[in-house]
């Protein structure tokens, strides 16, 4: 049977980004994850925030680097 | 070096279902390098080229110089090879060297005073997300209309900084422990810098969806 967390909603969100990046300890992250469950407002913050970290991930730098690039530096290397 | 000390999978996995579409494990949990004798530089170049050419491209703004300083990057890693140590993160160590390579070259960029002033909690959230019928999810429908554009001029609006933590840590995926070892800064500070760049990149989407008429 689960407890309630010891952290209110202000606890929650103070350690959210660190929840978000899964940087908490067992401790915090067990009792972050408890109040969520209980706490449909703070679950809409995470679930938010984890997508806009899932936005930049995936929309922030599309770009490859050239490939003449990569020969250019083989290239460089190899004179080095 | 202990930055490149992964905490133990087992560690990670309490974690409800929004996490797992993430999937942010990969780079910190790939095997280094075995080690130096045996390690095929060539290969290691491939395999990087691109996170550092993006990491540059977001810092510089201009392809030319983005692939100016990964060539100087990986030229620099070749020559001081023999202080990398063998077991730890490659990637997190070429990040490192083109991070100092970055700020000595842009020094005057990025020291440059910026207006480093906080910007309201959770922006686009409270502007967007809450108070709404049950079962909307506007907020939500606003980060799937942004595109590729938008969020790459938000990123690019952030001060070098921030920009910096932000990219290391959400698109590259490393552990704080590991982007306070690349900037050279404690972790507390990489926090603080994440979570301010994360606020106001919030509050540049929420600018640009509206100029693009994402949102009213």
């Amino acid at each position: 049977m689960s407890t309630e967390s010891c952290f209110n909603c202000h606890e929650t969100m103070q350690r959210l980004n660190s929840y978000v990046d899964r940087e908490l300890s067992d401790f915090e992250l067990v009792e972050v994850k408890k109040h969520l469950d209980d706490c449909p407002p703070c679950e809409q913050h995470f679930e938010f925030n984890v997508r806009v970290k899932r936005l930049v991930r995936t929309k922030a730098c599309p770009e490859k680097a050239p490939q003449e690039l990569l020969q250019q530096i083989l290239k460089s290397l190899k004179r080095a | 070096m202990d930055i490149l000390v992964a905490p133990p999978a087992s560690k990670r996995q309490v974690a409800p279902g929004a996490w797992e579409s993430l999937a942010l494990a990969p780079m910190t949990q790939q095997p280094a390098p075995a080690s130096v004798p045996e390690f095929d530089f060539e290969a290691a170049v491939a395999e990087n080229i691109d996170a550092l050419y993006r990491g540059a491209l977001r810092m510089t703004g201009k392809p030319e110089e983005a692939e100016d300083l990964v060539q100087e990057t990986f030229l620099r890693a070749y020559r001081f090879q023999h202080q990398f140590q063998p077991g730890t993160n490659f990637k997190a160590w070429l990040f490192k060297i083109q991070t100092n390579l970055f700020r000595s070259r842009y020094r005057k960029q990025y020291n440059s005073p910026q207006s480093l002033d906080d910007t309201e909690e959770f922006y686009l959230y409270q502007h967007l997300g809450p108070d709404t019928p049950k079962g909307d999810d506007p907020a939500g429908d606003v980060l799937d209309k942004l595109g590729v554009e938008e969020v790459r001029r938000a990123i690019e609006d952030l001060p070098p900084a921030y920009r910096e933590a932000v990219l290391l840590t959400d698109v590259e995926g490393f552990s704080y422990k590991e982007t306070a070892e690349i900037l050279g800064v404690p972790v507390g500070t990489v926090m603080s810098r994440l979570h301010r760049g994360r606020q106001r990149l919030q509050r540049s989407l929420y600018e640009y969806a509206k100029e693009s008429g994402v949102v009213e």
